[in-house]
């Protein structure tokens, strides 16, 4: 905890609590394209996870995904967003979280810059949760699952464009000290 | 990067969008409240308002513990079986329009044969059991039933 600044940590509850919102946000959308599709879901747990890989990229510490993926879990439980999976749903937080650092851990051993790693983490960790939703809650096989998983990889690929944008901004400004306007390198 | 991802991105739509024509193409259509019935050796398709609906009320518990109550027109589930032939069955299984299904065994059904019931709610099937501790069974958009 002694390596994470002050504001990376209000960086990573802003986008701990973006996260968890985005979902209700964007569902009357994601709704749209996945009734029409005839299938549960897929999209708007992209959209949410973006932000945790958003904060993860940007702060890159490893672990930081995870953490905010603890919080969000907790959060949810307590407001009681915790949707089919009922007591269950911190596994569907925290799996995606692991994914994300994994990810962002084995990218950055090639490629130390701040975006690399934003398209893997975001596709695996989308297909991570639309897994675990699936053993979960909806118990679906053969095709259907697979367009499941195809239509949360997609959507994961879209939402790291976006990342990826918002990342090459805002890195430079979030590991910025707020004392002496040191960087980190 | 940012062409790589535009890349990955084509490629993935590419790939849903076949898969989709595939799964949207085998995808039986059913008539507006009718269901389709499946056996392992028959397939019959039933029309909600021809069956002999009887009121059905009662109280089902959601998963924040709020109780709901049920008072509807309805057809026991454990009869389904005797409409398309099947007098020896193990497990019902009953599918949403999204594929979201759930399971409901012979023994259930032998012990309480109120226990569950599709119901027209809003002109569409829903299923209906009684006694869960949440309503993950509750399966609205009921267009496919499975006898196995």
């Amino acid at each position: 905890m002694n390596r994470i600044k002050l504001n990376q940590m209000i960086f990573m509850a802003i986008c701990c609590d973006l996260g968890l919102v985005a979902k209700k946000v964007i569902s009357p959308v994601a709704d749209i394209v996945t009734d029409s599709l005839h299938i549960p879901g897929g999209i708007a747990t992209s959209f949410s996870l973006m932000f945790l890989i958003i904060a993860a990229s940007s702060i890159r510490i490893t672990g930081s995904a995870t953490l905010m993926s603890v919080v969000q879990s907790i959060l949810a439980l307590a407001f009681g967003m915790v949707g089919s999976m009922g007591a269950l749903a911190p596994i569907g937080y925290i799996l995606p979280g692991l994914t994300i650092d994994l990810c962002l851990f084995l990218s950055s051993r090639s490629n130390p810059s701040p975006t690399s790693g934003i398209l893997p983490s975001s596709i695996a960790s989308s297909v991570c949760a639309a897994l675990t939703a699936n053993l979960l809650v909806f118990r679906l096989n053969g095709i259907v699952l697979l367009l499941y998983a195809l239509v949360s990889a997609t959507s994961g690929a879209i939402c790291s464009l976006a990342a990826v944008n918002l990342v090459e901004r805002l890195a430079p400004h979030i590991n910025k000290s707020l004392m002496n306007g040191e960087k980190q390198t | 990067m940012k062409k790589k991802i535009l890349t990955v991105i084509s490629l993935l739509l590419a790939l849903t969008s076949f898969c989709g024509a595939i799964y949207l193409g085998q995808r039986q259509q059913v008539d507006a409240g009718s269901i389709m019935i499946k056996t392992p050796s028959n397939e019959i398709s039933v029309n909600m308002n021809d069956l002999p609906l009887t009121k059905v009320e009662g109280e089902t518990v959601n998963k924040k513990g709020e109780v709901k109550k049920i008072s509807a027109q309805g057809y026991e589930v454990a009869y389904i079986p005797s409409l398309a032939g099947a007098d020896k069955y193990t497990e019902i299984s009953v599918y949403s329009d999204d594929e979201y299904h759930a399971d409901i065994s012979a023994d259930e059904l032998l012990a309480d044969v109120n226990k569950a019931w599709i119901i027209l709610e809003e002109g569409s099937p829903r299923l209906i059991v009684f006694g869960d501790t949440d309503s993950k069974r509750n399966v609205k958009n009921v267009v496919r039933i499975e006898i196995k």
